[in-house]
C-alpha cells in the first residue's frame, strides 16, 4: 500500500512540467478572453504537431524529408473529402485522413528510403510536387484549384465548435498528448534505434538494426502525425486549396524545425511558436514573410547552427527519484565471472576491503 | 563442425582482384589473426564477411548454416559482431546508450512497449544496464567512469575500446576485430592484448586483423597471411615466422637487391 502511494507521488513529481503546461494552457482562455489570441494559439498548435512530426524523420532518424506539406495535405484532403462528399462527421473523417497520409507515405518510403542525404531530399520534394498536382487536377474529388469549401466544423455531444474555444481545447489536448508520447517513445529502445541510424547508418546495421525497416516505420509514423495535423487544419479553416500544400510549405516546416533545433522535444514546439507568432505579429508586412524566414535561417546557421535547443536533449519530465550518480575511482572493478583471477590481485592491493566487493562502486548523490 | 567456414571468397573491383578464392575455417574458442601487408585485402575480407560490401562470389557458413546472402543486421543476430578500422561510433550517443544499441539483437520492444513501458520492458532496461556495466568492467577504469559521456568526447583509445564493447554487447559467438591496436601506444597495445586474453577466458572466439606483430604472435592460436588478395600461408605463429612466402611478402625477395 505504501509502495503504491510512493509510486503515485513519484509519477506526480515526474509529470510536474506536463501538469504545469496543462494548467497554463487549460486556464489561459479564462484570463485572455480574446478569440484572436485563441486563433493564433490554434494555428501554433497545428504547426507544433506538424513540426514535431517532421522532427521524427528529420531530427531523430536523420532523413531530410521535404514531403511533409504533402502528408499534411493528404490528411486535410482525406478528412475533408470524407466529410463533404460522404457527409461523415469529423471524428470519422479524422482517422481516414491520417490513414491516407500514412498509406501514401508507406508507398513513397518503400522504394525511396534506400537513398541517402540530398538525393532523398530531392525525391521527397518531387513526391510533394506530384501530390500537389494531384490535388490540383483531380477535379472530381479534390475540387481542383478551387479547393474544398464548406468543410463542416467538428461536433462533440451535439455541440458545434462555433467559437474557437472548444477547438482550442481540442488542439491543446492533442498537442500535449502527442508530445508526451513522443518524449516517452524517443527515450525508449525504439527512439535509441532511430538515433543510432541517424548517427551512423552502417554501424547501426552491423549492430543488428534492420535499418530499412526502422526508417520506414519512422517515416510512416511521421506522416500519420502530419496527417493528423492536416485533418485539424482542414476542419479548423473549413476551406482548403492545393497551394497551401505546395513544397514551399515544406520549407516553412523545415525552417521551424531548424530554428527550434531538430532531435529534441522542445525544439519544434518553440520553433513553431516563435515563427508563427512573429509572422502573426508582423502581419502588416506579410509580403516580406519569406525574406524574414530566409534571414532568420541564415542568422541561425551562423550563430546557432544546431537550432535553439539543438546539440543536446532536454527531457520534458523531471527524473524522480533523482538518479544516484555512481562514481568510480581508479582500481574499482565489477566482479565478472570470467575475470575473477584478475580481480584477486586487485583485492590484494586494495586499501579498503569494500573496494573489492561485487558492487565496488561508491554511491554518491 | 567449425564455427565459421569461408569457401572461396572472391571480391573484384573492376579488374582488381581484392580477394581471390580465400578459404579458411575458424573453430569454436579459437583466436585467429589475419595479417598481411597494406592493401592485402584484410579489411575487404571482413567487409564481405559481415555483409558490409557485397562479395563477387564465395560462400560463408556460420555454425553450419549458409549465411552468404545475409544482410549485416541478420549476421549480427546470427552471432557475428565486428569493429571497424576507421572507428564508426554514434558520436552523439552516450557510452551506455551505445552499448544498448549493441544489445539490439537480444532485446525487444517497439513503439508500444516504448510508450507504455510494461514491466517486462522495464526489467529488460535494468538488465541491459547491468549487462553494460559488466561489459565495461572488462575495460576497468578506462570506460566505467564515462558511462554518461557522449562518445565523441572520449579519447581515441577509449573510442576503440567503446567499439569493442559495443560488439561485445551483442553477445557474439564470433568477434571480428579490425585492427584493435591501430594508432595506440605500446602501453595501450599491451592493454588491448590483455583484453583479448581476458576475452578468451570468457570463451569468446575471435578473428582479428592486426599489424602489431608482438600482439599477433603472443595471443593468436593460428595466423592467416594474405597478400594481394590471396591466402599465402596459414599456421601457428612460430610456423608463420619461418615461412618463406610470408617473409617474401613482407620483406621482398632475397635476390632482387643483388641482381
Amino acid at each position: 500500500m505504501k509502495n503504491i502511494i510512493t509510486n503515485i507521488v513519484y509519477a506526480f513529481i515526474r509529470g510536474l512540467p506536463v501538469l504545469a503546461a496543462v494548467l497554463f494552457f487549460g486556464t489561459f482562455p479564462l484570463y485572455v478572453k480574446s478569440d484572436y489570441i485563441l486563433r493564433i494559439f490554434i494555428q501554433i498548435g497545428i504547426y507544433v504537431l506538424l513540426t514535431s512530426s517532421l522532427n521524427i524523420v528529420n531530427g531523430y532518424t536523420g532523413l531530410f524529408s521535404l514531403a511533409h506539406a504533402a502528408f499534411f495535405g493528404l490528411g486535410a484532403y482525406g478528412s475533408a473529402v470524407m466529410s463533404t462528399k460522404l457527409g461523415v462527421s469529423f471524428w470519422a473523417g479524422l482517422p481516414v485522413g491520417i490513414f491516407v497520409a500514412g498509406f501514401v507515405a508507406y508507398l513513397i518510403a518503400k522504394p525511396t528510403l534506400r537513398l541517402k542525404g540530398v538525393f532523398l531530399t530531392l525525391v521527397t520534394m518531387g513526391c510533394n510536387m506530384i501530390i500537389m498536382l494531384i490535388f490540383l487536377n483531380w477535379d472530381s474529388v479534390t475540387g481542383g484549384s478551387l479547393g474544398i469549401m464548406g468543410i463542416p466544423m467538428p461536433e462533440l455531444f451535439g455541440m458545434k465548435f462555433l467559437r474557437p474555444l472548444p477547438y482550442y481545447y481540442l488542439i491543446i489536448f492533442a498537442d500535449i498528448l502527442i508530445i508526451v508520447l513522443l518524449d516517452r517513445l524517443m527515450r525508449s529502445r525504439f527512439g535509441l534505434t532511430l538515433k543510432a541510424i541517424r548517427e551512423d547508418e552502417r554501424a547501426a546495421a552491423c549492430s543488428g538494426i534492420h535499418v530499412a525497416h526502422y526508417k520506414t516505420v519512422a517515416f510512416v509514423m511521421s506522416a500519420l502525425l502530419a496527417g493528423l495535423a492536416g485533418a485539424f487544419y482542414a476542419h479548423y479553416y473549413r476551406y482548403i486549396s492545393p497551394e497551401a500544400f505546395n513544397y514551399t510549405e515544406s520549407f516553412i516546416i523545415v525552417t521551424m524545425l531548424a530554428f527550434g533545433g531538430p532531435g529534441n522535444i522542445p525544439g519544434p514546439i518553440v520553433g513553431a511558436m516563435i515563427l508563427v507568432g512573429v509572422t502573426e505579429a508582423f502581419r502588416a508586412f506579410s509580403d516580406y514573410r519569406m525574406v524574414f524566414y530566409g534571414t532568420l535561417l541564415i542568422l541561425m546557421m551562423v550563430f546557432r547552427p544546431k537550432g535553439l535547443f539543438g546539440g543536446r536533449e532536454y527531457p520534458i519530465t523531471i527524473t524522480w527519484p533523482p538518479v544516484k550518480k555512481t562514481v568510480y575511482s581508479r582500481g574499482d572493478r565489477f566482479l565478472d565471472s570470467a575475470a575473477t583471477d584478475a580481480n584477486a590481485t586487485n583485492a590484494a592491493t586494495a586499501t579498503d576491503a569494500t573496494d573489492a566487493a561485487p558492487a565496488a562502486a561508491k554511491e554518491e548523490r | 563442425m567449425s564455427l565459421l567456414h569461408i569457401d572461396k571468397m572472391r571480391k573484384d573491383y573492376g579488374g582488381l582482384k581484392a580477394l581471390s578464392d580465400v578459404s579458411f575455417n575458424v573453430e569454436q574458442g579459437e583466436i585467429v589473426s589475419i595479417i598481411g601487408p597494406n592493401g592485402a585485402g584484410k579489411t575487404t575480407l571482413f567487409d564481405c564477411l559481415t555483409g558490409y560490401t557485397p562479395k563477387t562470389s564465395g560462400r560463408v557458413f556460420f555454425e553450419g548454416k549458409d549465411v552468404s546472402s545475409y544482410p549485416p543486421h541478420a549476421l549480427n543476430k546470427a552471432g557475428m559482431a565486428r569493429t571497424f578500422q576507421q572507428i564508426r561510433l554514434f558520436p552523439n550517443l552516450t557510452l551506455m546508450e551505445t552499448l544498448k544499441v549493441g544489445m539490439h539483437s537480444h532485446t525487444r520492444g517497439g513503439i508500444w512497449a516504448g510508450i507504455f513501458r510494461p514491466s517486462w520492458y522495464r526489467k529488460q532496461e535494468e538488465e541491459c544496464y547491468q549487462k553494460g556495466l559488466s561489459i565495461l568492467s572488462l575495460f576497468q577504469e578506462r570506460l566505467l567512469p564515462r558511462i554518461d559521456q557522449k562518445v565523441m568526447e572520449l579519447s581515441y583509445a577509449n573510442r576503440r575500446r567503446t567499439e569493442i564493447a559495443r560488439a561485445l554487447a551483442s553477445e557474439p559467438k564470433l568477434l571480428l576485430l579490425d585492427e584493435p591496436a591501430a594508432g595506440m601506444n605500446p602501453h595501450e597495445t599491451q592493454l588491448a592484448t590483455d583484453l583479448i586474453r581476458d576475452l578468451r577466458k570468457r570463451g569468446n572466439t575471435i578473428l582479428f586483423i592486426e599489424h602489431d606483430m608482438s600482439m599477433v604472435m603472443s595471443v593468436s592460436d593460428r595466423v592467416i597471411v594474405l597478400d594481394h588478395g590471396v591466402k599465402i600461408a596459414e599456421g601457428n605463429p612460430s610456423e608463420i615466422q619461418k615461412n618463406a612466402d610470408v617473409l617474401e611478402a613482407y620483406m621482398g625477395r632475397r635476390g632482387y637487391a643483388e641482381t
